[in-house]
């Protein structure tokens, strides 16, 4: 049923669109089929190679705001100093939005590949950051006096004995945000920084008018947010079993 | 320390099993701005034998789940020592293992992996572990829940999980801490039933906590009676009941209610002071 739904919703949204573009200006709305003409003629031209580009750029800088928001949310979680001095900033640079630090990044890292890493890493820092720095901070107290009972000495082994896997939801939600903000941290860098990857296609159709090839240039990203949160979804699944 | 205890700790055949000497704890605890310290066991002294099942019981506020940590090795105390075999410990080790009131078991982690957890700390090889986690929870008679999550059992489930876990580690001394307190009644009966049986077969020492006459009476050859706050040892009574307690009705036995009576004097004595102090200074403030 839920999936007819679906069906009925899809046809009478693109049926409308194709029923204003043909009936209006097709240089403002063009109908859906032209937009889809326009994908399927990327699709085979110069998309595959700026897609690649722009998800490189996505990996680097996730993956490094991965590593870096892993590890010192979990020293700021654990060390009581480091909440009271540090936490305040993390919520005022959570709440900062990454475009409006472009020019800034620019200035200070140019827009090189390096300067667009940082928009992304900046993007996806944050929420990964304090989700973990949550996770870490809230370990249940209990858990960690069994672990201790039963041998267990250091702090790398209640990091990760109990603390690290207690944290897992925290710490998948923190990615799952992440990388959606990092997806919208990489269509700045590349648009506003400097034009590369899914960025060139978007600001040259959008230079030309040529809105149906605009449409269909922007279309990979919010795809590429539904098939990342999708999969990240499956992921939080088999972690959390346990957690039903 | 007097002369007799040094005697004592000389001559191994009689060394009680565990020593617990002029424990003192304080705590700081920060109220509008001020740090109050107070005290929560002034110099308690109690002695667990080998193969003795000794019960500490208390009103809340008493210091018994402090004490029990101190043993434990879990938290620090600001005075006196624990001695076990005559030796001063400071630390957790593979002489104690816990049984925690709330269980205290890794809810993403399955049972057989929870009970194995000890050995695989102490790096005891997996098959071996797995073995010996195995034969525990079969010995609680948990069988066929190995792979179920904490989450999926009731609550005297996940309690036997715990102490299949303590048993698993095979330590000296099971220290229980209100092990039954989180359990509903009927199934607490049956459970403490199945601990004297499990006792009687491995027959550890036992520091149980309880804050349930009954429990106390019924469990233990000792009764430690601890009065609040700050806790120190009230008197120590004996339940000269024949073991295998399991095997007749040990609570219509005359001894049971004789027991019974004389530490609810005791306990109420310290309760009603207690609640005056608290009166009075209620009235003060």
């Amino acid at each position: 049923m839920l999936y007819l739904k679906h069906l009925a919703f899809a046809a009478l949204f693109f049926g409308s669109w194709e029923l204003a573009g043909q009936l209006g200006n097709p240089n403002v709305l063009p109908p859906f089929t032209a937009v889809v003409a326009a994908f399927v003629d990327i699709l085979f031209g110069p998309l595959p190679a700026a897609l690649i580009e722009s998800l490189q750029l996505l990996v680097i800088g996730f993956s490094t705001a991965l590593m870096l928001g892993f590890l010192l949310g979990l020293i700021v979680g654990r060390y009581k100093l480091m909440d009271r001095t540090l936490s305040p900033y993390f919520a005022a640079l959570y709440a900062l939005p990454t475009v409006a630090l472009v020019p800034l990044v620019l200035i200070w890292f140019g827009f090189d590949l390096s300067g667009r890493v940082v928009v992304v890493f900046l993007a996806s820092f944050f929420p990964i950051l304090i989700n973990v720095y949550q996770g870490a901070r809230d370990a249940p107290a209990e858990l960690l006096e069994v672990a201790r009972s039963f041998g267990v000495e250091s702090e790398v082994g209640l990091l990760r004995r109990v603390v690290i896997p207690a944290a897992v939801p925290f710490i998948l939600a923190g990615v799952r945000l992440g990388i959606g903000r990092g997806v919208v941290g990489m269509a700045i860098a590349e648009v506003y920084l400097r034009l590369s990857g899914l960025g060139t296609l978007i600001a040259t159709y959008g230079a030309s008018f040529q809105v149906d090839y605009l449409i269909a240039a922007i279309l990979p990203l919010p795809f590429l947010g539904v098939v990342l949160t999708k999969a990240l979804a499956l992921l939080e699944a088999r972690f959390q079993v346990w957690k039903v | 320390m007097p002369a007799g205890r040094n005697e004592v700790r000389t001559s191994p055949a009689s060394t009680p099993k565990l020593q617990v000497r002029g424990i003192r704890k304080r705590f700081k605890i920060k109220q509008k701005g001020r740090i109050h310290e107070f005290l929560a066991l002034d110099g308690v002294d109690l002695d667990v034998n080998d193969r003795e099942f000794v019960a500490v019981i208390g009103p809340s506020g008493s210091g018994k789940t402090t004490l029990l940590k101190i043993v434990a090795g879990l938290i620090p105390h600001d005075g006196g020592e624990i001695l076990i075999d005559g030796t001063r410990v400071t630390k957790p080790g593979p002489d104690r293992a816990v049984v925690f009131q709330t269980f205290g078991l890794f809810p993403w982690k399955t049972v057989l992996d929870n009970v194995r957890f000890p050995l695989s700390i102490r790096g005891v090889p997996p098959e071996q572990a797995e073995a010996t986690a195995r034969a525990n929870i079969e010995k609680v008679g948990l069988d066929g829940f190995e792979d179920a999550h904490p989450h999926q059992l009731s609550g005297g489930m996940q309690q036997r999980v715990g102490l299949a876990r303590a048993l698993a580690a095979d330590p000296q001394i099971l220290l229980m801490d209100e092990p039954f307190g989180a359990i509903d009644a009927q199934t607490r009966e049956l459970m403490q039933e199945e601990l004297l049986k499990l006792w009687s077969e491995t027959k550890k020492s036992v520091m149980f906590i309880t804050h349930d006459l009954d429990e106390a009476v019924l469990l233990a050859d000792r009764i430690v009676v601890l009065s609040g706050a700050p806790g120190t040892v009230q008197a120590e009574v004996d339940v000269p009941l024949p073991r295998r307690r399991w095997e007749y009705d040990v609570r219509s036995e005359p001894e049971f209610g004789r027991v019974r009576h004389h530490i609810w004097q005791m306990l109420r004595e310290g309760i009603m002071k207690h609640d005056a102090d608290q009166r009075r200074a209620a009235a003060g403030a």
